[in-house]
């Protein structure tokens, strides 16, 4: 889009300042500077350039003493030269300088001055100021006109509070929450900017300063970043809106709607700074009242601990403003290490319990809309006074507000300092693992003062060794919510699945382990590293184990659901898969076998998430793990270490 | 130092990394293709081309009751060409560009357009070519090309318009003239809610003649009189993304006809070629 520019001074201070309605401008300044003693002028020096622009000229504004003499014309050629060095740069002509006059769309190009005007606020109005406000305004009624736009703007502030939209989406959010201003915020939203309440910014920051990444990032072009999810920005397109020939655009959160360098991104921190949990609750009241286990209630009591701490930075400094908006403050975190199995869900409810006590707002954001789906009635039921919203890809309660806000983790993008707690769910799955985008979604969506507490059965190894050595504070769950130890995993040699496919009679082996769980009337998980390698290993084993019926399911399979629907009844007793099912899959009296497992696709974390798929079931506490692989592999290692050490743990603490 | 060996170990592991990007469509990390820009082979497979359109008029690859319609016959263009059926993958690839505006689709759409205009070049010679014509061994090609545009709203809303920029990367990769010739002189509602009849209603009187669109070509450009061709005749290309009920073109082609007679006393045949035929 395209804003107008002006430039603003008083006492012989020089500021430039963009904005998306003129008419709001000159009456705040108006307002404020009319009364005051000491010299005051405003100048406009385009009703219209690019957003990307605007900013950029602002941002790199150096103020000269001998601009308080300059008058309309020397303003403008001064602007014209910052658009053409602007316009070099971008390596297109006059593209750049797009200035369409906003006066009666007769088209007029503020070229060296000519559309400029200047205000000195000593002075009478000039008469293009008073042909650009349509009426003559005096002191009284311009105050008159703000007061009311005033009202409007803090109807804004209130609904895109804790939020960072895209034009587009205020637009949707007004339609739906606030039918009286959509489609008239504009000039709502340059008031709130000029009140400070509000930052309107272009959807993506110019390149900062080169920071870290040494000698091999030096060839590399800086490109500009986005400010909704922190990604670089590779697109560069023209663009019909702003006027431009080199507008970029951020490809990696287009689904949310495209941020580009001239859509106006309008962000608001929440105004209060984050509250804290009430210190001191007893393990025993914890654990009695949402029916936790020991080992759950003592995990929970020192998140607790945690919650109640004050915040490292002091919460003297709410604001957070847009300032430095790609240079986050790290917040507190807490990992809550729970083995799989161990009910992490209804460890969160204290956490969630004592903010939303004190007024706070929580946030639990998981990476997948199933659990979204499921969790959201069990919240209901826990939390039956809070307003819950829960979010996803479709999700209708889009704009609604709530304390409790449920959401996958991409939706994470649409908040601004919002929470007080932010709880993530599964930290190392995907699409969380590896992500760095959403990892500035959480960023941002959480108050600068606020917390984080990190829920995982697998943490990612940096985690892992943060926590090992005390700087990262964490309680582990070593056990699960049924009191018996988890299956350490045993290794059987099996030379790799690609030869065995050639060679069937190699697999008499794992299929003698196989018949062996059948035979104690266990389900059965085989895990592949390869979606191409379940067919043929499906063929082989129903002819090697006849009379078992057994399936096999990927990502690719649309029956993929109902097979596992037919699994948990044991219709199916062998099912042949990938990754897909290492989470979150519970079936009662399973076993688990892994293929392959020295394969690369196998890391330490899947290894054990796959693990956990066993002896979940209270009746049947012992499922096997086999790991099968020609070579044992430092993952494995790890995973029946991990295993082992939770086990050690649990004995330690008597958990067992 | 830790930036430095952080960055000395992702640089390692770039090298180490198995070659190949992510393709543009499905996000798959695999080896693109050549022949198309920015997918993989499974998706270049996948694309619905029409090789063999089984109605002539309207380039559709199924039968086509709406150009049996006695109506059809009246309909002010030659013939349309579409590149590919509007399939859920097509629908999806569209609206990624469109709607989501991920522009590297751009280029995708442009070639996959540039070869099914060739297809398009060949079927009509084939038809032309008659032993009393000299031109024997020279394609067809149109005069002019030209798109269907948008209302300055949504342009605005979208940042580009999509024929335009088909248009655009046609004419660059085959040396052709294009032309603003239309101008949107109404807002009309998103094709997409309408019924056919709705919709054809809606697009009378939606487009205008650019007469000034029209001479900035005529002066600039070597084609215009044709000289090699049956003279008076001169053949306007209109470029469009989808070719559902023929109403947009149709009525394109009646603004683009009348017009111009009216600059120039000749009846010009209009071409229509789309990306993907519904």
């Amino acid at each position: 889009m395209r804003v107008a520019v002006y430039a603003i001074g008083h006492e012989g201070k020089w500021r430039i300042r963009r904005s998306l309605d003129l008419r709001v401008d000159v009456l705040w300044w108006g307002q404020r500077f009319c009364a005051t003693p000491g010299s005051a002028r405003m100048v406009l020096l385009s009703a219209a350039t690019a957003l990307s622009s605007a900013v950029r000229l602002e941002q790199r504004f150096e103020p000269r003493t001998e601009m308080s003499g300059w008058d309309p014309r020397k303003w403008g050629l001064w602007f014209r030269e910052r658009m053409e060095e602007e316009a070099g740069r971008g390596m297109n002509g006059d593209a750049a300088l797009g200035g369409q006059a906003l006066f009666g769309g007769s088209g007029e190009v503020l070229h060296s001055g000519t559309g400029v005007w200047m205000w000195d606020f000593r002075q009478a109005m000039p008469e293009q100021v008073l042909r650009l406000l349509e009426r003559p305004a005096g002191p009284g009624q311009a105050a008159g006109a703000l007061a009311e736009l005033g009202g409007m703007s803090d109807a804004l502030v209130e609904r895109v509070s804790g939020r960072s939209l895209l034009a587009a989406e205020v637009d949707a959010l007004l339609q739906e929450m606030a039918p009286g201003l959509a489609g008239a915020w504009h000039s709502a939203a340059q008031l709130a900017s000029l009140q400070g309440r509000l930052a309107l910014d272009a959807g993506l920051a110019d390149a900062g300063p080169r920071r870290g990444g040494g000698l091999l990032r030096m060839g590399r072009p800086r490109l500009p970043r986005c400010r909704r999810c922190g990604s670089e920005a590779t697109g560069r397109t023209p663009c019909a809106a702003c006027g431009r020939a080199d507008c970029a655009y951020c490809e990696a959160c287009l689904a949310l709607g495209r941020s580009r360098a001239c859509s106006l991104l309008l962000r608001s921190a929440a105004r209060d700074p984050a509250v804290r949990a009430a210190a001191g609750p007893s393990t025993a009241a914890v654990r009695g009242r949402w029916g936790l286990s020991a080992a759950q209630g003592d995990a929970a009591c020192a998140a607790l601990g945690f919650l109640a701490e004050p915040p490292r930075r002091g919460s003297a400094a709410p604001g957070g403003r847009a300032d430095r908006p790609l240079a986050p403050a790290r917040h507190a975190r807490f990992l809550l290490w729970a083995v799989t199995g161990a009910g992490k869900t209804e460890m969160i409810f204290p956490l969630l319990g004592a903010i939303l006590e004190r007024g706070g707002r929580v946030l639990v954001a998981t990476p997948r809309r199933d659990v979204v789906l499921e969790l959201a009635p069990r919240l209901a039921k826990a939390f039956p006074d809070t307003r819950i919203v829960t979010l996803y890809g479709g999700s209708d309660e889009r704009w609604r507000e709530g304390d409790l806000t449920l959401a996958t983790t991409h939706q994470l993008m649409r908040f601004y300092q919002a929470f007080d707690l932010v709880v993530i769910d599964e930290l190392d799955a995907f699409p969380y693992h590896n992500d760095p985008m959403l990892a500035y979604a959480a960023e941002h969506a959480c108050k600068p003062d606020g917390k984080f507490v990190y829920l995982s059965a697998t943490p990612p190894r940096p985690l892992q060794k943060e926590a090992a050595r005390g700087r990262l504070p964490h309680a582990k769950v070593p056990v699960r919510f049924h009191g018996h130890p988890l299956p350490v995993p045993k290794r059987i040699a099996l030379k790799s699945i690609e030869q065995c496919l050639r060679q069937p009679m190699l697999l008499k082996r794992l299929s003698s382990h196989l018949s062996l769980s059948l035979e104690r009337g266990a389900q059965i998980f085989l895990f592949v590293s390869r979606i191409r390698h379940i067919d043929p290993l499906v063929a082989i084993l129903r002819r090697m184990l006849g009379g078992v019926c057994i399936e096999g399911t990927s990502s690719e399979d649309p029956f993929r659901a109902e097979k596992v629907t037919r699994f948990r009844r044991r219709e199916i007793r062998l099912l042949v898969t990938t990754t897909i099912l290492e989470r979150g899959v519970t079936v009662p009296r399973s076993d688990v076998f892994i293929a392959d497992a020295d394969s690369s696709l196998f890391d330490e974390a899947s290894l054990v998430q796959m693990a956990g798929r066993a002896g979940r079931s209270a009746e049947d506490p012992a499922g096997r793990v086999v790991f099968a692989s020609p070579q044992w592999t430092i993952s494995q290692k790890r995973a029946v270490n991990q295993i082992k050490s939770m086990n050690r743990i649990a004995r330690k603490n008597g958990y067992l | 130092m830790s930036s430095l060996s952080s960055s000395i170990s992702r640089f390692i592991r770039e090298l180490l990394a198995p070659p190949g990007d992510v393709c543009l469509t499905c996000g798959s990390r695999t080896k693109l293709v050549r022949e198309w820009p920015g997918i993989c082979r499974r998706c270049a497979g996948a694309i619905p081309w029409i090789f063999r359109p089984r109605c002539a008029h309207c380039g559709r690859a199924i039968g086509c009751p709406d150009c049996l319609r006695p109506d059809a016959r009246l309909r002010s263009f030659v013939m349309n060409r579409s590149a590919v059926r509007y399939n859920e993958m097509m629908r999806e690839w569209l609206a990624q560009y469109k709607y989501r505006g991920h522009e590297r689709y751009a280029a995708l759409i442009v070639k996959m357009l540039s070869h099914a205009f060739v297809r398009m070049q060949h079927e009509i010679s084939s038809l032309q070519r008659q032993p009393s014509l000299s031109r024997t061994d020279q394609l067809w090609r149109p005069d002019l090309v030209t798109y269907v545009p948008v209302s300055s709203a949504r342009l605005a809303e979208r940042g580009f318009n999509q024929a335009q920029v088909f248009a655009e990367g046609l004419g660059r990769l085959h040396g052709l003239t294009v032309a603003d010739l239309l101008v949107r002189s109404r807002h009309t509602e998103k094709q997409s809610f309408k019924t056919r009849l709705e919709r054809i209603q809606s697009m009378r009187s939606a487009f205008e003649f650019s007469a000034r669109g029209f001479h900035i070509c005529e002066n600039s450009s070597r084609v215009i009189p044709p000289s090699d061709a049956v003279p008076g005749t001169m053949r306007i290309l209109i470029i469009d993304d989808i070719y559902t009920t023929g109403g947009t073109l149709n009525a394109c082609a009646t603004v683009i006809r009348q017009g111009v007679r009216r600059e120039t006393g000749m009846d010009p045949e209009i071409y229509s070629l789309t990306w993907a035929r519904s």
